[in-house]
């Protein structure tokens, strides 16, 4: 409901403002990102919205994406557009929109993906551009559905049973069939045995009633690579981020697991939070590219702070309770220890009972018996002295702990 | 917190204090030496003097019961190891080393040594005149000969020969002939003897002569 009324707000805010437009991400042919980048110009012209392609320069001073978004606030655009091409195999490409809305004192932002096929005329019959871009501004009424009609897709897999995903979301197991109305569409299976994946994917053009599609598995090391700028961020969870939270891992991270979409959360000091959908291919390697953005809210900073503060605390406290165990095993290994000696020394005391000439045999067993005492009384000392030191760390530990 | 940790650190501490051994509580096995005993020719008794000794009271013992303190012993007579303290030892005449080293639990060792001398008897040849010798016509004079046997290496002798015509007055000082010759033989019958002694022995020998003997 929201977001309806979100896409209204912006529908209703078309030609008031222009919209920038920055230089589109991309790691295909230059050409192919010149014809997104006009179609999508000349689509959002028709949509009514002033479409305005700003030169990188135009925000030379910023460093991070949270100043150019400022930045086209005060130059007055109602918002600011950022798009991003990635290949996605051989024959398709992995497309993000994503407008950042700059009316009012909120930043909402809109944001859309999908995949196309690599072939522009395909992606123009496709007519995914179309929908991708009713998706952030709302206005549907200018999609051409240039198909509906549904086909038949049969997927068949060795090893057979793995899973089969159509455009990245899991539909059945193999063999299996689905039908889907699009022009193109990406299969992938994957079919996992403990630790070890097996995975193929292809890309189909639909236009018969039915497709079938045979995909051999192969041992898969496909992850995805979580970068940000800047780096070091801690990775955690998609779940509420409090003390009790526990990073999986700091940026660069190689996010490995099931193909298929994922949440994590992105953290690091003096930036915001950031949500993280994240992609899993079956058969490459991705690498996820986040521009952190700084918290500039005194009272954010203010409380991140204090939560930043509490979990120092906390790992001070498990540090201290962790590192008491190393002294504890000290002290008992050491009073275990002294034990033997106080044996030993006990086992001469008997020897001695017997009577003697007073000789040097006889003051060397006297000599060894005060040793082993003495060195027994030593190592009661530092083992109780260390196992004492182990309580106070893990009783320091545990009071900043919990 | 710290507490409980000091108790019983002083607690195993003091535990520790019964395991230091005390040398004032010891017992001191000490020989304050060994003697001998020869009653007969050629028979040594060899003795010890052992004291177990402690803080309280100086206990003697025999070698015999040593067993239960001692790890070994053993007696060396000259260049002989015995290991055994039986009495009577066999041994000859003549001066011996004897020694007896002690072997504690421990090793170390305790050892005293005497030496030993077994006096050979002193004994006295008469050698001439011969017993019963009367032919006194043929002489003016009469020597008294004798071997005297027996005298230790350690030991010196001395003898007298005396010469009576009444055995029963024979061994009085004036009877003692300086010389030992007697001239000239005037009676019918002598007893002559000899005396001879040592420190420790004293032996008399005599015989008769003359044709009434």
């Amino acid at each position: 409901m929201k977001k309806i009324l979100l896409l209204t707000l912006i529908a209703s805010m078309a030609n008031s403002a222009p919209l920038f437009m920055l230089n589109m991400e991309s790691d295909i042919d230059s050409s192919i990102s010149a014809l997104w980048e006009n179609s999508i110009m000349q689509i959002l012209k028709e949509a009514a919205f002033e479409p305005v392609k700003i030169d990188p320069e135009h925000f030379a001073k910023c460093e991070n994406i949270e100043c150019a978004i400022s930045a086209a606030r005060v130059s007055g655009a109602q918002g600011l557009f950022r798009g991003r091409l990635r290949a996605e195999g051989k024959d398709s490409v992995s497309v993000r929109l994503c407008i950042d809305w700059l009316a009012g004192s909120s930043n909402p932002q809109t944001d859309v993906q999908g995949i196309a096929p690599l072939a522009w005329d395909e992606t123009i019959k496709s007519g995914i551009i179309l929908k991708l871009l009713s998706g952030i501004t709302g206005k549907n009424a200018d999609i051409e559905n240039v198909r509906n009609k549904n086909t038949v897709i049969s997927v068949e897999t060795n090893p057979e049973y793995a899973v089969v995903m159509l455009n990245g979301n899991a539909v059945c197991q193999a063999p299996c069939a689905f039908s889907d109305s699009s022009s193109m569409a990406q299969i992938s299976a994957y079919w996992q045995s403990g630790d070890n994946l097996w995975a193929a994917k292809t890309m189909v053009k639909l236009g018969n009633d039915t497709v079938k599609v045979f995909l051999e598995l192969k041992r898969s090391f496909a992850g995805t690579e979580i970068r940000t700028n800047p780096d070091n961020a801690s990775v955690f969870t998609a779940d509420i981020l409090d003390i009790n939270s526990k990073a999986i891992g700091k940026t660069p991270y190689n996010m490995q697991g099931l193909p298929g979409e994922t949440q994590i959360r992105l953290f690091r000091k003096g930036y915001n939070d950031t949500l993280l959908n994240v992609k899993i291919d079956a058969l490459e390697k991705q690498i996820q590219f986040v521009q952190l953005t700084p918290i500039t809210d005194p009272q954010k900073i203010s409380e991140q702070n204090l939560l930043v503060k509490s979990q120092n605390k906390k790992d001070i406290g498990l540090g201290l309770l962790g590192g008491s165990t190393g002294p504890l095993a000290a002290g008992i290994l050491l009073c275990i220890l002294a034990q033997d000696d106080y044996q030993k020394a006990r086992n001469i005391k008997r020897e001695l009972e017997y009577p003697s000439f007073g000789g040097e045999n006889f003051k060397a067993k006297i000599d060894e018996n005060h040793k082993a005492v003495k060195n027994g009384n030593l190592k009661t000392g530092v083992g109780a002295g260390l196992i004492g030191l182990s309580l106070l760390l893990a009783g320091i530990g545990f009071t900043m702990s919990f | 917190m710290k507490n409980p940790v000091l108790a019983l650190t002083l607690l195993m501490l003091s535990c520790s204090d019964s395991d230091e051994f005390g040398s004032e509580k010891s017992d001191v096995i000490q020989l304050k030496g060994i003697s001998y005993y020869t009653p007969r020719a050629n028979e040594l008794y060899l003795y010890e003097d052992l004291r177990l000794v402690n803080s309280e009271n100086s206990v003697p013992f025999r070698l015999d019961s040593a067993k239960y303190y001692l790890g070994d012993y053993f007696w060396i007579i000259d260049s002989d190891t015995i290991r055994s303290n039986k009495n009577p030892h066999r041994a000859s005449y003549g001066e011996h080393f004897v020694k007896l080293v002690l072997i504690d639990v421990y090793g170390d060792t305790l050892s005293d040594s005497i030496t030993v001398r077994l006096n050979e008897q002193l004994r006295i040849e008469l050698l001439s005149p011969i017993d019963g010798f009367s032919d006194f016509s043929k002489t003016d004079s009469l020597e008294f000969r004798y071997k005297i046997g027996g005298v230790d290496s350690w030991e010196q002798a001395s003898s007298f020969v005396y010469v009576s015509t009444d055995e029963n007055s024979l061994w009085k000082e004036e009877n003692i002939l300086p010389d030992n010759i007697l001239k000239p033989p005037l009676d019918d019958i002598y007893f002559w003897g000899v005396k001879a002694f040592t420190e420790q022995d004293t032996v008399f020998s005599k015989r008769c002569i003359g044709k009434f003997c």
